[in-house]
């Protein structure tokens, strides 16, 4: 029965959009990624919901990424993407195999006047960082290594202390402000265990 | 009270430990349950640029756990120094 509650990567991930032939060229002609679908419909007779455009380009390993266009409706100001971190922790990081693919993205990209913002190396990724029309962050990267078993426990350990230590603040009626004080709560985790006998 | 820091014994984080490896106040201990654990009596100091570490892996050195107290960690310079 486990394997059948095993999940099979991304179907499609999905965002509101208000610049629908920006955001049709961009992915489609800018990236290249082909348009595969589309889904044009009336309202679903819910409280004002209106008329809309769904579609969806093709960005490989048999995921997808998709826009709604509402006719008609307005942008919210809410969602109205800002470039700040925080806004930009929504984003999308699509996979290349290596580095020279990488390389070639930014070629593609820049030669046909996408800014790249950043191409940073991180702990397990090297990646590049851009914007579509809509202002959304878009991230390419390539993976530098495997995950090992001890990423998973390391991030168990971490999670565990950060909670822990967030807990421990809310009850003396503060916050986890600096993630020092987390560090040093799985100090003391690591330093218990090896205490004990192995 | 010391310091000791531990690090994952992942490739990324062992610029870390050739760099305390050198250092005369400090001993490094090979990795038990996955950590590293580099201690030493008072303190406990790197620099980013010596260690080629980038800045989002420097920005994560510490991130393995460690007791004591982070008396200065900026751009290019931390300094771990016992509670005490």
């Amino acid at each position: 029965m486990t394997e059948l509650l095993k999940l099979n990567g991304v179907h499609h991930t999905a965002r509101p959009t208000w610049k629908l032939r920006e955001t049709v060229e961009f992915y489609r002609d800018v990236l290249g990624l082909p348009l595969v679908h589309c889904v044009s419909a009336r309202g679903w007779g819910r409280e004002e919901h209106p008329d809309f455009v769904h579609f969806f380009f093709d960005s490989g390993a048999g995921s997808t990424i998709a826009f709604f266009y509402y006719l008609g409706f307005k942008q919210p100001d809410y969602l109205v993407h800002r470039p700040t971190f925080d806004n930009d922790a929504i984003h999308t990081a699509w996979r290349v195999e290596t580095r020279e693919e990488l390389l070639a993205w930014r070629e593609r990209l820049e030669s046909r006047g996408v800014a790249i913002m950043f191409q940073i190396e991180h702990e397990i990724v090297e990646s590049i960082y851009f914007r579509d029309p809509n202002g959304y962050f878009l991230e390419i990267g390539w993976p530098l290594r495997k995950f090992e078993a001890l990423d998973a426990s390391d991030a168990e350990l971490t999670l565990r202390a950060a909670i822990e230590t967030e807990e421990r603040a809310r009850r003396d009626g503060g916050e986890l402000t600096h993630i020092e004080a987390a560090w040093r709560a799985k100090g003391e985790l690591l330093a218990d265990a090896a205490e004990q006998p192995s | 009270m010391s310091v000791t820091i531990f690090v994952p014994d992942i490739p990324e984080f062992l610029p870390l430990i050739r760099a305390a490896e050198t250092v005369a106040t400090c001993t490094v201990q090979r990795p038990r349950n996955g950590y590293w654990r580099v201690e030493s009596e008072r303190e406990i100091s790197f620099s980013r640029r010596p260690l080629g570490l980038s800045p989002a892996i420097w920005n994560s050195a510490l991130s393995g756990g460690f007791r004591g107290r982070i008396a200065e960690y900026g751009r290019d310079f931390m300094r771990i120094v016992s509670e005490d």
